[in-house]
């Protein structure tokens, strides 16, 4: 092989361990994974899945009741005498003041159970008291936001800032019984002696879309294994119409047993008047994970005005790198938005390579291409990537993958859209979080400058991974949008607590610091007075220890092209998205 | 299961970030990188190896290696432009013409999918993680005059194999393998 050759693979390689995927990105998936595993370590058997959703996140509610709720949301159809009795057991349970519910966990084959948990739910003040496997005390205040774990083995408590919404199991129920028009189950009802009680029993199945076309990963897993089909039995018992006992079958891909809960129910006159009635030692270590409360005051008001923002648009976002002073677009983005409901489709620059999908289907992408031209009118650079629906429930994708355009399996998204980058909210109000790590307001030059808020996450040193920096400067004069973004992970910074980690990291030469600053340059303002960010200048740099510094400049430009218009017919139906190739 | 989860939380931690720039790397896709990261800890917290390992990390590097060219092997339709191209055309990379663009870096990826385990770990290691052969020798208990002439007869066979595709493109009269 000549010296040519051989440098021709070797570039090829070099090339491809030059291949970095955002940040973002990585923080995100280690997080999705991080969770999972703390999720199972902690005991919290019920729900440990990775996707977090609300309804998958009331795993510390009620046990028994959520079961039942949760199951029906998801599976039922439109089946009047279910949801009739379910309506029945609604108006009952909004009855009740205290809710005690036991739930023992099996291993197939075992008649012992492997976990015992216990919840006692107070409607009235919106608590939930807990202990799993007999020594995880927890308390989860919705009325107070804190959400406190007991951990024996260290005698500390964490309390922490609690995100969800409280949903009560009377409130759940109700909420599930609307969405039984929108989905589809179906449902065996059968009336039967359970311990000497006449009762209704409720049976039916879920199976779980896997993330990737031939799986096996699902957004649920449990025991280390993919969640594919999840097995329902809910017991009503017939003297007050409330939820007595429930069963739940966790299947895997190969419809072997993960393993089997076990629940039953219990309305009581009084629980726990707080977390030491539980077991937790009164000389216990409290470690306070709760963010200044101002903090949590300005969180609000950032969530508040971006939910006030339009609730009907369409945009056109394009994102160009900076080259001697000209722009060149390399992703274009078409954004049709309607309350809920959001379609992107994504363009990307071709890199000289044939565009062998856009053409097919014109007609599917003629609204986005028709809007998307004014902005970036070089057809021939362009090709179509991604084509993204939310329907207010499930999330559609569709991708170009090897020249074609393929579809991922839907996925439910109860919380929201799946993407952090699509549309102009994403853009205006940001947010930070760290697992644990709670966010401080600070000021410097550049807030006092601007008049802005300032708001810093800081996570040091651990392992791996860089001290890191997330930085957000708030404006309360412009509907406390984000000015600047500030994301970092530096060798070294004022900011970082230990000034030699660095000397304790074995393999330094694989570590890369980055900065990234996103300033808002220019303003654009709704019809209503609104305002949004309509050019963002995105600038940073990535260094490899030991190697050249790469410098990044990005310019983002927001066009909101129509206020509460008239759609395209179709935009936001997901039977008329592009039809996918075959895989 | 306590110990286990303990340790794969640990290795997330310590390792994580590098092990998803490993996938990332070799599968090129945002989207592949974050179900396979899904599904290598997910084997990971129940995997009787990694208990056993004497070096979590590597044990962990060579699974998401497995996996990624797991991947890679099954596609059906191998070099096409991927979602991560973008970054392709970096302003401050070398002018490496024609033979690095894209299709070319997946058409070794590709090639490299299909050699041994050993050899394409160490090709990984020394090109795409630019690990020296010290650090190399070090990870996988080889001496690095074997490692080095490795590297080589596996470049050799690299290009052999790319040059057999594009053998194969030709006599069928089309511009990609498909």
């Amino acid at each position: 092989m000549t010296d040519k050759r051989k440098q021709e693979i070797i570039s090829a390689l070099e090339r491809a361990g030059q291949f970095e995927l955002p940040q973002a990105a990585i923080e995100r998936d280690l997080e999705r994974v991080r969770r999972a595993l703390a999720s199972e370590r902690a005991g919290r058997s019920l729900w440990r899945t990775i996707a977090q959703s609300r309804w998958t996140r009331l795993t510390s509610a009620a046990a028994v009741i959520v079961i039942a709720v949760v199951a029906f949301s998801l599976f039922m159809q439109p089946e009047p005498a279910a949801a009739k009795l379910l309506a029945q057991v609604a108006r009952n349970m909004e009855k009740l003041a205290w809710i005690k519910t036991t739930t023992q966990t099996f291993a197939p084959g075992k008649e012992r159970p492997v976990a015992v948990d216990v919840h006692w739910t107070d409607a009235k003040n919106k608590r939930v008291f807990a202990i799993y496997d007999g020594k995880y005390v927890h308390l989860m205040d919705y009325a107070q936001r804190r959400w406190s774990i007991y951990r024996p083995e260290t005698n500390d408590m964490i309390v922490k800032p609690l995100e969800d919404e409280w949903v009560s199991p009377a409130g759940a129920v109700h909420e599930y019984i609307l969405k039984l028009k929108t989905e589809g189950i179906e449902v065996a009802k059968s009336e039967e002696m359970h311990e000497g009680r006449n009762v209704i029993v409720l049976q039916f199945a879920e199976s779980l879309n896997y993330l990737q076309g031939a799986g096996p990963a699902t957004n649920m897993l449990m025991n280390g294994k993919p969640v594919k089909t999840m097995r329902h039995k809910i017991v009503i018992d017939k003297q007050d119409y409330l939820l007595g006992a429930a069963e739940i079958t966790y299947l895997d891909p190969n419809d072997a047993v993960i393993v089997v809960q076990r629940s039953t129910s219990e309305p009581i006159q009084t629980g726990p008047a707080d977390i030491y009635e539980l077991g937790v030692p009164k000389n216990v270590t409290i470690v306070n994970k709760v963010p200044d409360e101002r903090v949590g005051q300005v969180r609000e008001s950032i969530a508040s005005h971006a939910s006030r923002f339009l609730d009907a648009y369409i945009a056109v976002i394009t994102e160009a790198r900076a080259e001697d002073g000209q722009e060149r677009v390399d992703q274009g983005m078409v954004v049709f938005r309607r309350g809920k409901e959001l379609r992107v489709d994504v363009y990307r620059r071709l890199f000289n390579h044939p565009d062998n999908v856009t053409p097919l289907y014109v007609n599917e992408l003629a609204a986005s291409l028709t809007r998307l031209k004014p902005y970036w009118p070089e057809e021939e650079q362009r090709g179509i990537q991604a084509v993204r629906l939310y329907d207010g429930l499930w999330q559609y994708v569709l991708e170009v993958k090897d020249d074609k355009l393929v579809a991922w399996d839907k996925q439910r998204r109860p919380d929201g859209d799946a993407y952090a980058d699509d549309d102009v909210d994403d853009f205006a109000w940001r947010t930070l979080w760290w697992l644990n790590e709670p966010e401080h307001m600070f000021e410097d030059d550049y807030s006092r400058t601007h008049g802005l808020i300032a708001m810093e996450l800081t996570p040091q040193w651990q392992g791996y991974r860089l001290p890191k920096r997330q930085v957000v400067y708030v404006d309360p004069q412009k509907d406390y949008i984000c000015q600047r973004y500030i994301d970092e992970e530096l060798f070294d910074a004022p900011w970082q607590e230990d000034k030699n980690w660095l000397d304790k990291v074995r393999d330094r030469e694989n570590l890369t610091e980055r900065r990234t600053v996103c300033d808002i340059i220019e303003y654009g303002r709704t019809a209503a007075g609104q305002w949004y960010p309509k050019v963002i200048a995105e600038t940073g740099h990535e260094l490899t220890y030991g190697r050249l510094r790469k410098d990044v400049s990005r310019i983002i430009r927001i066009h909101v092209v129509a206020e509460r218009p008239e759609f395209p017919n179709g935009v936001f139906e997901p039977g008329k998205l592009p039809e996918p190739a075959d895989q | 299961m306590g110990q286990q989860q303990d340790k794969v939380l640990a290795l997330l931690d310590t390792h994580g970030q590098r092990l998803h720039r490993l996938l990332g790397r070799l599968t090129r896709s945002e989207d592949v990188t974050s179900d396979l990261m899904q599904e290598l800890f997910l084997r990971l917290s129940r995997s009787k190896g990694l208990e056993q390992a004497r070096d979590p990390y590597a044990y962990a590097w060579r699974a998401a290696a497995n996996l990624a060219f797991e991947w890679r092997r099954r596609r059906k339709i191998k070099f096409g432009p991927l979602e991560g191209d973008a970054r392709e055309d970096e302003p401050q990379e070398r002018p490496l013409g024609k033979l690095v663009r894209d299709e070319q870096v997946q058409r070794v990826l590709e090639a490299t999918s299909r050699l041994d385990e050993l050899a394409r770990d160490v090709i990984v290691m020394r090109f795409i993680e630019q690990e020296p052969y010290e650090e190399i020798g070090a990870r996988l208990g080889r001496d690095v005059a074997y490692l080095r002439s490795l590297c080589s007869k596996s470049l050799v066979r690299l290009r052999q194999m790319c040059d057999d595709r594009e053998a194969d493109c030709t006599d069928k009269g089309v511009p990609h393998d498909r």
